[in-house]
């Protein structure tokens, strides 16, 4: 008999790559407080259990100055400050404990140019509300799993970008670097993903980087 | 090229002429549980999400009625008070709350609408110029969406309410904002009705 991927095994009982929610800090900042309920029950039925709440973008930097979060679940849109402020105060080099947390945008915002928008903030993950738990699941394993080095030039600091080097890319290129410029690598997200069902099917397109 | 030394656990930062990279320790491989050779993902985890998702249904429509609340209550003070900025600020919120949580609660084509009235919101150059009937129909419409239970994107009579209120935006904005018809229609992106 099969065993039940649904134990986490996949076919033939093989033991896979499993990320340990309860080891992880989350802080959800958002105004609305039925998505921090869904954001929450989210959260804890991936397993965690150490979830900090602010409803809004002020509330969210002392609750991140406080509690040294390990992920930022932020929305866009708030009051007082707004997630790309909050984004913008978090990346402050030298301003707090961690500039490098990963932050998750979640936003009722999907188009293109808000997307490039969030990313020139600082922010490392983009997910368009309606929220979906595979999706969210996917934005998570990609900040544990392939962690990107962060650029910090005259006007930005933040993640990198670039999810790929692409050797056939030929437009505009707004890194200059040098021509003896050396590709950092990082570990990519592993391809192979044993699916529990046939409706999941993470990894490679979320995560390559 | 310039590289700093690289101790355990430091952050390694290589310079550029225009640009540093820097590779911060990664504090969150603590959670990686590696039980084996495999490179398999375990995904029982979500499985579990999904299932905790589906018990909170039961309150959706609750919720979905709080959300519509709210954008009645915003547009209600927004009319008693006149428009102002922060106003109109707190009604897009709650639009934006509607637009990203309606098709979750079961309602897509309120969030379809409130779609609509968020890109109102944010394209027209001077929102404090929006006619209050252009506002008006979108929140009636979101109400009567949620009201008659209207849970399908295919609803005849609803698509024909958005793509109504999609014209109505389209001129409004056609006549605030200086650009081609054909930028404007790009930027709304309606649903045709399945008749």
């Amino acid at each position: 008999m099969e065993p039940d991927p649904r134990q986490g095994y996949g076919r033939g009982g093989i033991a896979m790559i499993r990320i340990e929610f309860q080891r992880l800090r989350f802080l959800v900042v958002d105004d609305n407080q039925h998505m921090r309920r869904i954001v929450r029950q989210l959260l804890h039925g991936f397993g965690s259990r150490e979830i900090y709440e602010a409803e809004d973008g002020a509330s969210g930097l002392e609750a991140f100055n406080g509690h040294n979060p390990d992920i930022v679940i932020t929305d866009w849109a708030m009051p007082i400050l707004d997630g790309l402020e909050l984004t913008q105060m978090i990346r402050k080099p030298d301003a707090n404990a961690n500039p490098y947390v990963p932050i998750i945008m979640l936003s009722g915002h999907s188009e293109k140019s808000r997307v490039v928008q969030a990313r020139d903030a600082g922010v490392t993950e983009f997910l368009a509300k309606p929220i979906a738990a595979k999706a969210l699941y996917e934005r998570v394993l990609s900040v544990v799993l392939n962690p990107r080095p962060f650029i910090r030039t005259q006007t930005f600091f933040g993640p990198d970008r670039r999810r790929n080097v692409n050797p056939n890319y030929s437009g505009v290129e707004r890194r200059k670097g040098s021509e003896d410029a050396e590709i950092i690598p990082v570990a990519p997200l592993d391809s192979r993903v044993v699916h529990g069902s046939k409706s999941h099917e993470l990894g490679a397109k979320a995560s390559v980087g | 090229m310039k590289r700093k030394p690289v101790p355990s656990e430091a952050v390694s930062e290589t310079s550029f002429p225009d640009h540093t990279v820097i590779v911060p320790p990664n504090r969150l491989k603590h959670a990686i549980n590696r039980e084996g050779p495999s490179t398999a993902i375990a995904t029982d985890a979500l499985f579990r999400a999904e299932a905790a998702l589906e018990d909170m249904k039961i309150e959706f429509a609750g919720w979905m009625n709080q959300e519509c609340e709210v954008l009645e209550s915003a547009r209600e003070i927004l009319k008693v008070k006149g428009p102002a900025p922060a106003l109109m600020q707190k009604l897009f919120r709650a639009a934006m709350d509607v637009k990203g949580q309606a098709a979750l609660f079961g309602y897509p084509l309120a969030a379809q609408i409130a779609g609509s009235l968020c890109l109102l919101i944010s394209d027209a150059p001077n929102p404090l110029r929006i006619p209050t009937a252009i506002i008006d129909r979108h929140v009636d419409s979101i109400r009567a969406v949620v009201r008659e239970g209207v849970r399908q994107y295919d609803d005849r009579t609803g698509n024909e309410i958005h793509l109504r209120l999609a014209e109505m935006v389209k001129e409004f904005l056609s006549g605030e904002i200086d650009s081609s018809a054909a930028e404007i229609a790009a930027l709304i992106e309606v649903r045709a009705p399945k008749l």
